[in-house]
C-alpha cells in the first residue's frame, strides 16, 4: 500500500550547478513554483563560500536522509524550499521520513548583492551540484544566483529539468506542524562551537534509540538519565550532520519542547545559522502530532487572520508585539493567528530570534484540514450526531461520544482534556487532542457561537 | 478461441500453446482474458502453499504447481501493465525467450514503462538489453538500468564468461552505458564494489574488464581517470567509493597525469568519506613532493582534511602541510591558521604534530592566530598544553585565565558552615569529617564511602506515591498502564486500586468501563499469551482487569505434556477468535511468582472481597513504609477477604530500613503467623514458624546482607539468599573450544541451590545457579518491562541483583545478540543509596566496556553519579578492572572513562587513581589495546601534575613487554614526576566536600 501523497512536479529551467568561471566559482540555484513559475530572488556573492557550502551540504544530508524505514514510505527525493525576505535567504528541508527538519539562514551579512524578489520557491539541489559544493573554498570569490532566467544554461528557453514526485502527506504535514513545535521550545543548553565539535565527535557511531543530552564540564555529553537540564533525543544519528558544522560555529544552542520531547539545535555562525529540529520519535515525524489542532478547531483568531496576513511584508522576522499594536488586536490573538498561518504553511518560526518569519510554501495547502485525519474524523463524528454533552459549566465539560460498540467519555477541564479512548490512554495528550475531544470542542464551540 | 480453450491450455501447463493462443489476438481481445488468467494464477499460487508439521511446529511450504509457467506467460500476454506490476515477481515468465516472444508479438504501448519497471526489480537484463538493441523500447534513464547492467551483465558466479567478454560482445555499451556506471551509487550488493567483492574469479570483475579495455585502447584511459575522480566527488558511501579510488590507482596514473588532475584531487579533500580524503592526500603529497601543485591551492583546500574524524587522515594532512611548509617557508604564517584546525581533534598525537609544526615557525605568532589558539587551548591534550602555552607565553590573558581556576575562600567557608550544621550521624556516615581533615592537611583522601545500606533512610517524601482514590481515576490509570506496561510502579498502583475498589459498582459502571473492557480484550489478544502463568505484566494486568470488570477468570487449561521437552506442559486458552496453544515451564520462575500474586487479587475481585493490597509500594522504588504495612495488615484482619500469601511475602521484602522500630510496636496487633513474621522482619524477638517461604522473606527483610543464624538453624539447606546470604565468586575463563581464544565471565554462586524450589521462595529464585563456561543457552531473555517489575521485588538487596545478572551481561559485552533489556541490570547503579559492593563494581566495569552505546553511556552515568555521591572507591574499582582486563576492550573503556573524567577535576582525579590501581597482576594478560587506557592515564596524570604513586602500577609498567605506542606511553608515564598542584587538590577536595555535605543533607531531609 502506498502512503498518501500529493503529486507534484518540479519544473526547473536549468539544473542547479556550480560553474567554474575565470573570476571564481558561481553557484546557480534553479527555482520552481511559488508566486511565479521561476522566481528570481537573488544575484550576488557569498562572503564565506566554504562555510555557506558546508551549510547547504548539511541541509542536503538531511533532505536526502531517511532515518526511519516504514514499509509504506518509498524513497522520494524532495527539494528544499528557499525564502527570500528582506536581505536574508532561508533554505528549508525535511528528511524523507519527515523526522528531521533543517534550515539554513544566510543572513544579510553573509551575502553581498541584490535582492531581486521576495517570496518562497522550490530550489533544485541535484546530487552533482551538492558534490560540487565541496569545491568551494574560503578564499574564493564565489557568486550566487537564486533563480534568474538562466539563459546561458537553458536550451530553447524550455524547462529542461522536470521531475515528478509524490510528496508524502507526512512530509507536507511536517512542514506545517513543525512551526507549532518550534514556537513552544525553550532554550536549555548553550555551549561554544569548539565544545559542540567535541560533543559530536564523541557521539557513539551506533545509533541510539533514546538518549538525553546533558551538560558535562564546559560541554555536553550523552546520557541515559533524564535530569532537569537534559534534552531528550531519539535516533541520535539524526544529529550526525551537525558534526560537519560545529567547527564553524561560535555557539550551539539546544532547545526542547518539554511536552512532547522534540528538540531544536541551533548552530550560530558569525553571519548565518543552521537549525535542526528533531521530532519526538524517529518513527513519528512531525506530522500527525496534532499540535496545531487546538488552534485550528478554535474560532478566536478567525477575525484577525486576514488582517494579520495582509500586514506581513516579507521582513526578516515578524515582530508579533509590534504587529498587535499596529492591528490594535490583543497579542494572544495575533499569536494564535500566526500559529494558524504556520499551520497553513504561510509562516515559519525562527528559534534564534524567537519570532515567526513569512514563508509561503509553494504547495497547494488550501485544504490543510484534509491533511489532519484526526480533525476530519472529529468532523465526521459531529456530522454523525450522537454526541451528548452531559454537563457544560464554563471551562468544565463532560460529554459522551459514540464509538464502535461503546461510548467514550470526554472530560474537558481547565487542566486539560481526558478521554476514555486508547489513543488518549497511550499518549495522555502529548500528541494533541484525540478525535473525540476535538469533536466535543467543535460541538460546544458551535453551541456557544452567536450564529 | 474461447475462454474454455485457454482454460484447457493453462491446465495442461503448455507454454508454447499458450503463446500461440495469444499471438494472433489484438490488444483488445487479449484484455478479455485478463481477469481469467489473473484469477487462475492467484489460485495456483494459493494452492501451492501447503501446511507441514515438523518437530511439533507447523509451517507453510510452497510447492510450485506444474502449470505455473504457462499461467505466468498468460498474465504477461493478456493483462494490463498495472496488473503485471502489481503481481510483480509472481508473474515474470520463467524463460527469457518466452517473455521476449510475448512482448514482441504483443508490442504493448507500455513497453518503455515496462523497461523502467523491470529494471527497478533488478531482473531480466538480457531481455531488456535485447529489446533495446532491437529498437523495440527506449533505454531507461533511471539508475536502475545502470545498476542492472552492473549486477547482471555477467553474473558473479559465472564460470566461463567474464564482464570483459560481455562488454566486447556488445560494443554499444562501450559508447554510453559504460560511463553511467561511474554515476550511480547503488548499495552494498548492487554496485561496482559489491559486484566485484562477491565474485570468486578476479578476471570476472568490472575493475579487471575496464583496465583491460583501457590497455587495449578500447576505452580512453584519460576519461576513466576523470570519471573515477568524478565518482569520488559524489560522496558515495564508503564501501562504494572505495572501488573508485582503488580503480583509479589501478590505472597507475603517471605524474603528468596526476598533475592534470590536481584540482580534482584538491576538491576531494572536502569529501565526507575519510578513505577518499586519505586517497586524495596521498596523491597531492606525491604532487607536492615533485612541485607539481600550487602550494597556495593546497593551503586553501586542506582545512576539511584537518577536521576529519579519523586520526590517520589528519596526520596525513599535517604531513602534507609540513611538506608545503618546508618547500615554501614564506607561507608559514598562513599555515599556522590552518594548523589550528587540527587542534580540534581529540588525539594527543595530532596535537603534538600540529604544535611541533607551529613551533618550527620563524616568525612570532600573529594576533589572529594567537586568538584562535587561545580558543582551542582547553581542547589540547594536557601533555601538549604546556608547549602551546609556551608558544603563547607573551599573551597575558592566558595566564590570567589559568589563575582563575583557584577556588575562592568564600566557597570553603560556606561549606564548613554547612558541615558544622549537619546532624552528627549523617555527617559521620557521609565522611564529611574525614574530608575536612584532608582539606586541612592538603592531602587528598578520597576513599569511597563504606556504608551499610541498612543505615540509610530510603523513604524520600518527594517520592511518595498517591494511591488511587476513585473509580474514575482507576479506569484512567488502568487504561494508561494497559498501553504502557513498562511502568512497573504504575502497575502496582493499579493492582492496589483494583484490590481496594473492586467492590464498588456505581449504577453506570458498565457504561463507564465499556471502553476499558473492550481495549483490555484487544490488548490481550495481541499478546498471544495467557494471564497468570508468567507471560509478562501486560497479560496479567489484562486478566486482572477482566476479573474486576466482568467477574470472569481467564485461565488456560492444561492439555498435556510437551512431547519434545518434558520440562514443559501444554496449555490452551479458549475465548478468543481461535484457541491459543502455550508451552508452560514446569519449573517455577520469578515471573510466575509475580503472576500468581496477581491471580490472588483477581480471585478476590471475583469473590467481591475488596481489601488493601499489603505489598503496594508507598514510595517510588518499591518501598513500603513499615507503619503503613502494619496499618494495612490490621485493616485486613477485620475483612472477610482471603489471605493473599504471595502478597504477604512480597510485602515483607519491600520493607525499607527506616521506621522499623516504631512500626514493630504497632505490629503487635497483627495476628497469626504473618504478624509474627512481620515483627521478626522489623527486628522483633519472634521464633521462626512453620511457613518456610514466609519466614525466608521475613529473614531476608531483616538481614538482607547477612546469614540469619536463627533461620539457618531451624531450616538449613534452603539455598542462596534463603537463610544464608548468597556469595558470588566471579572468574574470567577461556571460552571452551573458541578459536579466537576469547574469555568469558563465570560466576560461582554459593551456597548451592536446593534440589527443588517452590514459586514462593522468591529470594532464591532471584539468585542464579552456578553456570559453567560456554553455557550460552542459559542466558536471560527477559524484556525491559519484566526486569523493571523484578527490580521492585527486593529493593534493598541490589548486590544480589548485580551478582545475578553480571554473567549474563558480561557474556553479551560485544553485543552478539540484541538484548535491549540488559541495560536494566545497570539502572540500580544510579541510586545514590546503593553501595558499590564487589558485584556492583563488576557490573559497572563491564558496562563501561560494553559495545552497545546505550549500555556504555548508562554505565558512564553511573560512574559519574557514583563519584558525585562518594560511593566510588578508586582503589577497589581498579582491583575489579585488574581481574577483568583479559576480557575487556581497553579502547572502549578508555572512551567511557575519558568522558567521565571530563566532567570535573574530581572525576578526573579519581579515574586516574582507579587506572593506576588497575595496573597490577600479570602484564601478559593485558588487553592488546592497552595503549588507549595508558594514553588516558598519561594525560590525566599530566593534568593533575602527578606521577605514578601506586607501587604495584609502577612494577606492572616496568615489567610489561610492549613495543611501539604502548612502549612509548609506558616510558612517558614512568618518567612523570609527582608534583600535584595544591590549588588543584583544594579544588578537588572542595568539590568532594560539597557532594558529601549534600548527601548528608538529603538523608536528613528524608528523616525529617
Amino acid at each position: 500500500m502506498a502512503s498518501p501523497a500529493l503529486d507534484y512536479t518540479y519544473r526547473y529551467r536549468f539544473a542547479s550547478t556550480v560553474e567554474t568561471a575565470s573570476d571564481g566559482p558561481k553557484l546557480h540555484l534553479a527555482t520552481s513554483g511559488g508566486a511565479e513559475e521561476h522566481p528570481y530572488f537573488f544575484k550576488g556573492q557569498l562572503r564565506q563560500p566554504q562555510r555557506a557550502a558546508d551549510l547547504l551540504r548539511s541541509l542536503m544530508d538531511i533532505v536526502h536522509a531517511r532515518f526511519h524505514l516504514p514499509g509504506i514510505i518509498v524513497r522520494r527525493f524532495t527539494d528544499p524550499v528557499v525564502t527570500c525576505s528582506e536581505g536574508a535567504l532561508r533554505f528549508e528541508g525535511f528528511s524523507s521520513c519527515g523526522s528531521a527538519y533543517a534550515r539554513v539562514d544566510l543572513l544579510p551579512e553573509s551575502l553581498a548583492g541584490d535582492v531581486m524578489g521576495r517570496g518562497t520557491t522550490n530550489v533544485d539541489f541535484n546530487p552533482p551540484m551538492c558534490a560540487a559544493l565541496a569545491r568551494l573554498r574560503s578564499g574564493d570569490r564565489a557568486g550566487l544566483t537564486v533563480g534568474g532566467d538562466g539563459v546561458e544554461l537553458t536550451r530553447n528557453n524550455e524547462a529542461i529539468e522536470e521531475r515528478k514526485v509524490a510528496l508524502p502527506l507526512r512530509w507536507l504535514k511536517g512542514f506545517v506542524e513543525v512551526q507549532a513545535y518550534a514556537a513552544r521550545m525553550q532554550r536549555r543548553l548553550e555551549i561554544p562551537g569548539t565544545e559542540a565539535h567535541r560533543f559530536f565527535r564523541a557521539l557513539p557511531r551506533a545509533n541510539m534509540k533514546l538518549a538525553w543530552v546533558i551538560p558535562a564540564g564546559n560541554g555536553l555529553r550523552i546520557s541515559q538519565r533524564e535530569t532537569r537540564a537534559a534534552v531528550r533525543v531519539t535516533g541520535t544519528e539524526r544529529m550526525r550532520t551537525l558534526e560537519n558544522l560545529a567547527r564553524h560555529a561560535r555557539t550551539m544552542r539546544v532547545y526542547c519542547d518539554a511536552a512532547t520531547g522534540a528538540s531544536g539545535w541551533e548552530m550560530a555562525l558569525p553571519d548565518c545559522n543552521f537549525h535542526l529540529l528533531l521530532s519526538p520519535e524517529v518513527w513519528r515525524g512531525f506530522s500527525g502530532e496534532g499540535q496545531a489542532l487546538n488552534d485550528l478547531a478554535g474560532q478566536d483568531w478567525q477575525d484577525a487572520l486576514p488582517r494579520v496576513r495582509a500586514a506581513l511584508t516579507w521582513d526578516t522576522v515578524i515582530d508579533s508585539a509590534a504587529l498587535a499594536t499596529k492591528l490594535k488586536s490583543p497579542p494572544e490573538i495575533v499569536t494564535a493567528a500566526l500559529s494558524v498561518l504556520g499551520a497553513r504553511g504561510l509562516v515559519g518560526y525562527d528559534l534564534a530570534s524567537q519570532c515567526y518569519f513569512q514563508r509561503v510554501l509553494p504547495f497547494d495547502l488550501s485544504l490543510v484540514e484534509s491533511l489532519h485525519p484526526r480533525l476530519q474524523d472529529a468532523r465526521k463524528l459531529v456530522a454523525a450526531g450522537g454526541i451528548r454533552v452531559l454537563s457544560s459549566a464554563g471551562e468544565q465539560i463532560e460529554a459522551i461520544v459514540p464509538g464502535t460498540g461503546i461510548e467514550h467519555r470526554v472530560r474537558i477541564t481547565e487542566e486539560g482534556s481526558r478521554c476514555s479512548c486508547p489513543w488518549f490512554a497511550k499518549h495522555q495528550g502529548t500528541r494533541g487532542p484525540c478525535k473525540h475531544v476535538l469533536a466535543v470542542q467543535i460541538v460546544t464551540d458551535e453551541e456557544q457561537s452567536p450564529q | 478461441m474461447s475462454k474454455s480453450n485457454l482454460d484447457s491450455i493453462l491446465k495442461q501447463g503448455d507454454v508454447a500453446a499458450c503463446l500461440a493462443f495469444f499471438e494472433k489476438l489484438t490488444e483488445k481481445e487479449r484484455q478479455n482474458y485478463a481477469k481469467q488468467v489473473e484469477a487462475a494464477l492467484k489460485e495456483a499460487q494459493a494452492q501451492g502453499w501447503k501446511e507441514t508439521t515438523r518437530d511439533g511446529s507447523t509451517t507453510m511450504q510452497f510447492q510450485a504447481s506444474p502449470n505455473l509457467p504457462a499461467l505466468k506467460a498468460a498474465v504477461w500476454a493478456a493483462c494490463s501493465f498495472g496488473t503485471i506490476k502489481r503481481l510483480g515477481w509472481q508473474a515474470i515468465p520463467e524463460k527469457d525467450d518466452d517473455a521476449y516472444r510475448i512482448l514482441v508479438t504483443r508490442k504493448p504501448e507500455f513497453l518503455n514503462e515496462w523497461a523502467e519497471w523491470i529494471c527497478e526489480l533488478r531482473n531480466e537484463w538480457p531481455l531488456v538489453r535485447r529489446l533495446i538493441r532491437e529498437g523495440l523500447c527506449r533505454k531507461p534513464d533511471s539508475d536502475n538500468y545502470t545498476l542492472l547492467l552492473i549486477t547482471n551483465l555477467c553474473a558473479f558466479h559465472e564460470s566461463k564468461r567474464t564482464i570483459y567478454d560481455a562488454l566486447v560482445d556488445d560494443p554499444d555499451l562501450l559508447r554510453d552505458d559504460i560511463w553511467r556506471v561511474f554515476e550511480v551509487e547503488g548499495d552494498s550488493s548492487s554496485s561496482l564494489a559489491g559486484r566485484d567483492k562477491y565474485t570468486k574469479r578476479p578476471e570476472n570483475t568490472w575493475a579487471h574488464a575496464l583496465l583491460q579495455l583501457a590497455k587495449e585502447n578500447k576505452l580512453p584511459r584519460g576519461r576513466l581517470l576523470d570519471a573515477s575522480l568524478d565518482a569520488l566527488a559524489r560522496d558515495f558511501g564508503t564501501f562504494q567509493a572505495g572501488w573508485f579510488s582503488r580503480f583509479h590507482e589501478a590505472l597507475e596514473p603517471t605524474l603528468p597525469e596526476r598533475a592534470e588532475l590536481a584540482q580534482a584531487y584538491l576538491a576531494l579533500l572536502g569529501s565526507r568519506v575519510a578513505p577518499t580524503v586519505s586517497f586524495a592526500l596521498k596523491a597531492i603529497l606525491q604532487l607536492t613532493n615533485n612541485n607539481l601543485v600550487e602550494p597556495a591551492a593546497v593551503l586553501a583546500s586542506v582545512t576539511p582534511a584537518l577536521t576529519n574524524r579519523h586520526k590517520g587522515t589528519v596526520l596525513s594532512a599535517l604531513q602534507l602541510l609540513d611538506q608545503v611548509s618546508k618547500q615554501n617557508p614564506k607561507l608559514h604564517p598562513q599555515i599556522g591558521i590552518v594548523l589550528a584546525e587540527a587542534l580540534l581533534h581529540t588525539s594527543p598525537d595530532v596535537h603534538k604534530k600540529a604544535i611541533d609544526m607551529l613551533a618550527r615557525g620563524q616568525e612570532p605568532i600573529s594576533n589572529d592566530l594567537a586568538q584562535v589558539l587561545r580558543e582551542r587551548l582547553d581542547h589540547v591534550a594536557a601533555s601538549q598544553r604546556t608547549r602551546l602555552l609556551t608558544l603563547l607565553s607573551s599573551d597575558s590573558s592566558v595566564q590570567q585565565a589559568k589563575d582563575e581556576t583557584t577556588p575562592p575562600d568564600a566557597d570553603e567557608n560556606e561549606l564548613r558552615q554547612r558541615a558544622a550544621a549537619l546532624v552528627p550521624k549523617w555527617r559521620k556516615l557521609a565522611g564529611v569529617d574525614r574530608l575536612l581533615a584532608s582539606l586541612d592537611s592538603g592531602q587528598s583522601d578520597l576513599a569511597g564511602l563504606d556504608f551499610d545500606p541498612m543505615d540509610i533512610p530510603r523513604l524520600d517524601p518527594e517520592k511518595r506515591l498517591a494511591p488511587i482514590e476513585t473509580i474514575d481515576e482507576l479506569i484512567d490509570d488502568c487504561a494508561h498502564v494497559l498501553e504502557n506496561p513498562d511502568h512497573a510502579t504504575d502497575l502496582e498502583r493499579v493492582f492496589d486500586g483494583i484490590s481496594r475498589l473492586c467492590a464498588e459498582r456505581p449504577s453506570d459502571f458498565d457504561a463507564r468501563t465499556g471502553p476499558l473492557r473492550k481495549r483490555t480484550r484487544d490488548r490481550m489478544a495481541q499478546t498471544y499469551a495467557a494471564p497468570f502463568w508468567g507471560f509478562g505484566p501486560l497479560v496479567d494486568l489484562g486478566g486482572l482487569v477482566l476479573a474486576w470488570l466482568s467477574g470472569e477468570l481467564v485461565m488456560a487449561t492444561k492439555t498435556g505434556v510437551y512431547e519434545y521437552d518434558k520440562n514443559f506442559d501444554l496449555y490452551q486458552l479458549e475465548g478468543g477468535k481461535e484457541p491459543i496453544k502455550l508451552r508452560v515451564s514446569r519449573h517455577p520462575t520469578v515471573a510466575r511468582f509475580q503472576s500468581q500474586r496477581v491471580l490472588e487479587i483477581a480471585q478476590r475481585c471475583i469473590a467481591g472481597h475488596a481489601a488493601p493490597l499489603l505489598a503496594a509500594p508507598t514510595h517510588q522504588g518499591g518501598w513500603i513504609e513499615p507503619s503503613v504495612l502494619v496499618e494495612r495488615a490490621i485493616a485486613r484482619q477485620g475483612l472477610a477477604a482471603t489471605v493473599d500469601r504471595l502478597d504477604q511475602i512480597q510485602a515483607l521484602l519491600r520493607l525499607p530500613p527506616d521506621g522499623r522500630a516504631l512500626a514493630r510496636k504497632a505490629a503487635g496487633k497483627v495476628r497469626g503467623e504473618f504478624g509474627q513474621a512481620l515483627r521478626y522482619a522489623l527486628g522483633g524477638d519472634e521464633s521462626i514458624g512453620a511457613d518456610v517461604p514466609l519466614w525466608i522473606a521475613a529473614s531476608r527483610a531483616r538481614h538482607p546482607f547477612d546469614t540469619d543464624e536463627q533461620l539457618q538453624k531451624t531450616h538449613p539447606g534452603l539455598g542462596p539468599n534463603a537463610a544464608e546470604a548468597a556469595r558470588y565468586q566471579p572468574q574470567v575463563q577461556p571460552i571452551p573450544n573458541d578459536s579466537l581464544h576469547r574469555k568469558q565471565l563465570c560466576m560461582e554462586v554459593m551456597p548451592a541451590w536446593p534440589k527443588s524450589v517452590g514459586v514462593d521462595v522468591i529470594t532464591v529464585m532471584l539468585t542464579p545457579k552456578t553456570r559453567a563456561a560456554g553455557s550460552w543457552h542459559l542466558e536471560s531473555r527477559q524484556s525491559a518491562e519484566e526486569l523493571h517489575g523484578m527490580l521492585l521485588i527486593w529493593p534493598i538487596q541490589r548486590e544480589a541483583w548485580f551478582g545475578a545478572w553480571a554473567q549474563t551481561f558480561a557474556n553479551n559485552l560485544d553485543w552478539w545478540e540484541a538484548a535491549w533489556g540488559h541495560r536494566v541490570f545497570l539502572e540500580p547503579l544510579l541510586d545514590p543509596d546503593v553501595p558499590l559492593g564487589p558485584m556492583a563494581r563488576l557490573l559497572l566495569a563491564l558496562g563501561l566496556a560494553a559495545k552497545e552505546p546505550g549500555e556504555s553511556s548508562l554505565a558512564t552515568d553511573a560512574l559519574i553519579a557514583a563519584i558525585d555521591d562518594a560511593r566510588f572507591d578508586a582503589d577497589r574499582f581498579g582491583e575489579t578492572l585488574a581481574y577483568l582486563w583479559p576480557m575487556l576492550k581497553a579502547a572502549r573503556l578508555a572512551k567511557t572513562l575519558g568522558q567521565a573524567a571530563r566532567v570535573s577535576r574530581l572525576h578526573q582525579h579519581l579515574i586516574c587513581r582507579a587506572l593506576q590501581a588497575s595496573l597490577r597482576g600479570d602484564p601478559t594478560a593485558a588487553p592488546r589495546d592497552l595503549s588507549a587506557v595508558l594514553e588516558l592515564l598519561k594525560e590525566s596524570l599530566i593534568e593533575g601534575g602527578e606521577g605514578i604513586t601506586n607501587s604495584d602500577a609502577r612494577l606492572y609498567l616496568k615489567t610489561i613487554k610492549a613495543s611501539g605506542k604502548t612502549a612509548r606511553l609506558v616510558r612517558d608515564i614512568l618518567g612523570l614526576a609527582n608534583h600535584p598542584q595544591p590549588a588543584q587538590t583544594r579544588t578537588i577536595l572542595l568539590h568532594a566536600l560539597r557532594n558529601r555535605i549534600e548527601r548528608a543533607e538529603s538523608w536528613n531531609i528524608k528523616c525529617t
